[in-house]
């Protein structure tokens, strides 16, 4: 059976995002010292004023080549800790109270009355006891095999190779998700995990010491 | 100059601290370019603006001492901004012995040039004892870009084993995989206008 009736519900959704990169990068910049200063990050103000970054299409010769041929279209990274496709905690992240951590980077293109958002990939990593070790949310450009296959907009449950279909959301809503919510709940306590899971974790230990 | 060095702090930055601050009289001064203060002031407005959009703030722009005093009279802002690139010796040193009629309830930032503050520093004693350590020279936000830009494509190529020449390629063909980490190589590498459908 074909999500491609999925994948449209989630692609047709119209972003309200700013007209400016810059003025994203500074709301997406000051939602997390918000958060910092609530405690609920533990990453200080200063910290992620170095971490969150606009990145602009340069360098300017280059810029200046496409804008003569008229090709050039204002496009932006904004970016939240460092690259880190390996996950390693020794770089720079984003850092939550509770021990969860997370980088994110954005595409987007001015253009228009709202921003083009093109791309994103927003990753958080739990601590032990969460039921998975990471959670993905990408947007691939248009056009991918995945967009192919219903699925430019998805999210990798604990795993790189699987798929699952995700709402488009704006980067602020992500944000808020990773900040606020993908918690513990405090009025919940921790459910011993089943004789399924345990089985599950060991089996997966043995399966990456082959 | 005998301007001591000075701690660096982009307009965000110093928007931080400056909220941080609130309900207190404070007196700070931010140092720049004469070419880069309408810039440092306009960013530190938007950044306030961003972090609390209730709060008053008031950018006044005297030609001398004696104008400052009549300006902060006339304003009941919390935040105030003064571009004072114009102030020599004799202004400062009038705003030192007149240094009650600027008191203020708020923060109240002196946005001038590293020679004025030389002077300031030379002429007014009484007023740099109330910066103290509120002092910082304009820096503009993502200095560290071209840094951060490198690092990213650094480990973009070592992800990918490609170099950026493939990318482009693959691009220009219509084969390079439409994953968020390629539409963020080729931003970086100044080649937005290979992110459209297919190469486009």
């Amino acid at each position: 059976m074909s999500l491609d009736a999925v994948q449209k519900h989630e692609i047709a959704r119209v972003l309200e995002l700013p007209s400016r990169a810059r003025v994203l990068h500074r709301e997406l910049r000051n939602a997390l010292v918000f958060a910092s200063n609530a405690k609920k990050l533990w990453t200080p103000p200063d910290k992620i004023h170095q971490l969150v970054q606009l990145l602009p299409e340069l360098p300017q010769q280059i810029a200046q080549e496409l804008q003569e041929r008229e090709l050039r279209d204002g496009a932006f990274c904004i970016v939240g800790g460092e690259k880190n496709q390996g996950r390693d905690p020794n770089i720079a992240h984003l850092a939550r109270s509770d021990g969860a951590w997370f980088d994110f980077s954005i595409t987007v293109r001015e253009r228009g009355k709202w921003l083009d958002l093109l791309a994103y990939d927003f990753e958080i990593r739990f601590p032990p006891g969460m039921g998975m070790p990471f959670l993905r949310f990408d947007l691939n450009l248009p056009a991918h095999r995945n967009e192919e296959r219903d699925m430019r907009s998805h999210s990798h449950l604990g795993c790189e190779d699987i798929l699952s279909p995700a709402p488009l959301m704006t980067p602020q809503e992500i944000l808020a998700l990773f900040i606020d919510e993908l918690r513990w709940p405090e009025d919940r306590k921790r459910r011993d995990p089943t004789d399924f899971e345990v089985r599950w974790f060991e089996q997966t230990h043995l399966l990456a010491r082959r | 100059m005998n301007v001591p060095s000075v701690p660096s702090a982009s307009a965000a930055e110093l928007a931080l601290r400056s909220i941080a601050l609130r309900g207190t009289a404070v007196y700070g001064a931010y140092l720049a370019a004469s070419g880069e203060i309408d810039t440092a002031i306009e960013e530190l407005d938007e950044e306030l603006e961003a972090l609390d959009r209730s709060i008053q703030s008031a950018t006044v722009r005297p030609r001398t001492g004696e104008q400052l005093i009549a300006d902060l009279a006339a304003t009941s802002a919390e935040f105030v901004f003064v571009d004072a690139r114009l102030f020599v010796a004799l202004d400062w040193g009038l705003l030192d012995r007149r240094r009650s009629s600027l008191a203020h309830a708020g923060v109240l930032i002196l946005i001038t040039t590293f020679s004025s503050f030389d002077e300031l520093m030379q002429s007014a004693p009484n007023l740099a004892s109330w910066l103290g350590a509120q002092v910082f020279a304009y820096v503009r936000d993502g200095a560290g870009v071209e840094v951060a830009r490198a690092r990213r494509l650094d480990a973009l190529r070592t992800w990918a084993s490609k170099s950026d020449a493939d990318i482009i390629h693959a691009a220009e063909d219509g084969t390079l995989p439409r994953d968020p980490e390629f539409a963020e190589w080729l931003v970086l590498l100044g080649r937005g206008d290979l992110l459209g459908p297919r190469g486009s």
